[in-house]
């Protein structure tokens, strides 16, 4: 009976930490930008520069970069630099800037034609919804 | 006061008057005038009492009109206040509805102001980075000066990629670094720019780190990203014993192409040929002292899915060159041709590297003909917990001492190497190494080395 109680328990908790981690991510980009939900990790990784002949601009957002991270380009974040470092060091690429918030990625989508983020919760007008995660 | 109280009012005083004047006349019949006083006083006695019903009536009335006008000043207020109030509710809603779209703004505002600044930071080209590191080294090596172990400077690498504009971009990397006999050098070691015409092609111009094989392009300088504490003693600096030019000034194309689940990437390049300096390779910064230009490429794929993490690929050189030995008329000539493979393995686990060259030269002075060398490395990697990495390193070299390009190379001679060592991960951008290294030279003999080392990036 006990030992039914805590599998109870700890089954309860896992449903609450998944819950805890299950917000959904929303992948937003300029209006005018046109891309593919395929691309986002490529975006995401340096493997894709422009898009439509516009340079593209990923924005990292400090408040969801680990969920993304997970979700979307499948690294942990010590990975996730050390590419970057790398493709800094070879390709002279400079890696997404780190957004304090889901207000400042949407203020850069919305002034940045070539800007691409992601958030935390569903935006209002003035960004294209790439993907929802 | 009404006007029939008014007139009720002087009719008294007039007839109180009358009555008076009737009392004080004399010489009347005292029964007459008895009379007459007595129904002089039944009336005013009578008038007294129509007064003083009147007084009364009139005070009624004045009380009722003074509630009636209380109760609808009292009504009017109350409207009034409830007017006030609605007004000031509304007020007071528009005023926080303002607040609150004034903070927001203001807060957007600033948001756009920080991030306006950052990007107009990374468009004027700000983003420096850089490694650094020290170590120590335990040796029974014989150097010339006697200098064999001790704390030791590693290097200090900064290293910049201004953006300029959509399609411009360069790279920038100066280094200090001590020799192996103490002194400081300095070198650009890196000063290039590039157009990136779209997502599959980019021309670098300038001086680059000659893209064969992985480790050259990948970790040059970098200490802190690259696993080991020494490079592949065949892929080491010009003036370090490597044995190609791990440096080039002139044209770099280079991209990537999606294929399947994979990229292919490719890179082809052109620039000035290697001279042998002194018995070590001068890539030559600044003209070519020959024609002949030194071409080379590579192709990888890199692949996807269930590979993720291994790239394979393909890789030559070609560059005739000139022996200057004692900085003079060249002593020598040949044709550098180098092919080979290689291949790297990087995922949460482990991290495997292996190149191969193969060397099939040509002398162009002394004994003629053509003569073939190879070299290779095997690097793997396991990454254990908390941040360790355990790695071993083979290498092995068997080059033709008939060969005037090997001859001519301080670093030209036959060797094995085994390493094996820790790694140590502080933090993302703080490792600590150890390794130990073992060197069978052709000329040298075996040497064995300990190396700690502290290497961070930034």
């Amino acid at each position: 009976m006990k030992h039914k109680i805590s599998t109870l328990l700890a089954a309860l908790a896992c449903l609450g930490a998944n819950a805890a981690l299950a917000g959904d991510l929303y992948v937003i980009a300029h209006p005018g930008l046109k891309v593919d939900t395929t691309e986002v990790r490529d975006i995401f990784l340096g493997d894709k520069l422009i898009a439509g002949g516009v340079k593209l601009t990923p924005l990292d957002n400090s408040a969801a970069q680990k969920e993304f991270l997970a979700r979307v380009v499948n690294f942990d974040a010590n990975k996730y630099g050390t590419i970057w470092a790398k493709k800094g060091f070879r390709d002279g690429l400079n890696p997404p800037p780190l957004k304090g918030g889901d207000a400042a990625v949407i203020a850069e989508v919305k002034s940045n034609p070539g800007a691409i983020g992601y958030i935390t919760s569903k935006p209002d007008s003035g960004v294209t919804v790439v993907q929802k995660y | 006061m009404t006007q029939a109280v008014r007139a009720t009012g002087w009719g008294s005083r007039t007839l109180l008057l009358a009555a008076s004047v009737a009392l004080a006349a004399p010489g009347m019949a005292a029964t007459r005038e008895e009379q007459r006083v007595a129904e002089l006083e039944r009336k005013l006695e009578a008038s007294l009492k129509t007064i003083e019903a009147l007084s009364a009536r009139l005070g009624e009335l004045e009380r009722a009109n003074s509630q009636a006008r209380d109760a609808a000043a009292g009504q009017a207020a109350a409207r009034t206040l409830a007017a006030n109030a609605s007004e000031a509710a509304s007020a007071a809603a528009a005023s926080a509805a303002q607040a609150a779209s004034r903070a927001d703004a203001v807060e957007s505002n600033l948001a756009q102001l920080q991030e306006a600044s950052q990007r107009s930071a990374a468009v004027a080209g700000v983003p420096l980075h850089g490694f650094m590191d020290v170590g120590y080294v335990q040796s029974n090596r014989k150097p010339a000066d006697g200098r064999k172990s001790g704390f030791t400077l590693g290097n200090v690498d900064f290293y910049l990629t201004p953006e300029f504009g959509d399609r411009f971009k360069s790279l920038i990397e100066l280094n200090f670094e001590y020799g192996e006999d103490g002194t400081l050098n300095t070198d650009l070691e890196r000063m290039q720019f590039g157009y990136t015409f779209d997502n599959n092609m980019t021309l670098w111009a300038g001086r680059f780190h000659t893209p064969y094989g992985y480790w050259n392009t990948a970790f040059h300088h970098g200490a802190q990203i690259q696993t080991s504490i020494a490079r592949p003693r065949m892929v080491g600096f010009e003036d370090q014993g490597g044995i190609l030019p791990a440096h080039t000034v002139g044209l770099w194309l280079t991209g990537t192409v999606a294929a399947g689940d994979g990229r292919i990437g490719y890179d082809a390049y052109a620039g000035n040929g290697p001279r042998l300096q002194a018995g070590v390779i001068d890539y030559q910064p600044v003209r070519d002292d020959n024609g002949n230009k030194l071409v080379g490429g590579a192709v990888t794929y890199r692949f996807g899915g269930a590979a993720d993490g291994l790239v394979l690929g393909v890789h030559g050189m070609q560059a005739n060159f000139n022996d200057n030995r004692d900085g003079g008329t060249p002593a020598a000539a040949g044709r550098l041709r180098m092919t080979g493979a290689f291949g790297y393995f990087d995922n949460d686990d482990w991290e495997v590297i292996g190149e191969y060259y193969r060397f099939n030269d040509a002398n162009r002075s002394g004994t003629p003909g053509a003569f073939g060398s190879w070299a290779g490395f095997m690097q793997a990697g396991r990454n254990l917990d908390a941040g360790v990495t355990a790695y071993v390193r083979w290498e092995k070299a068997s080059l033709n001492v008939n060969d005037n390009y090997f001859r001519g190379l301080e670093s030209g001679t036959s060797y094995s190497r085994q390493a094996v060592g820790l790694r140590y991960s502080l933090n993302p951008k703080a490792a600590l190494k150890f390794e130990l290294m073992r060197t069978d030279d052709a000329r040298e003999g075996r040497s064995n080395e300990a190396q700690v080392q502290a290497a961070i990036r930034f």
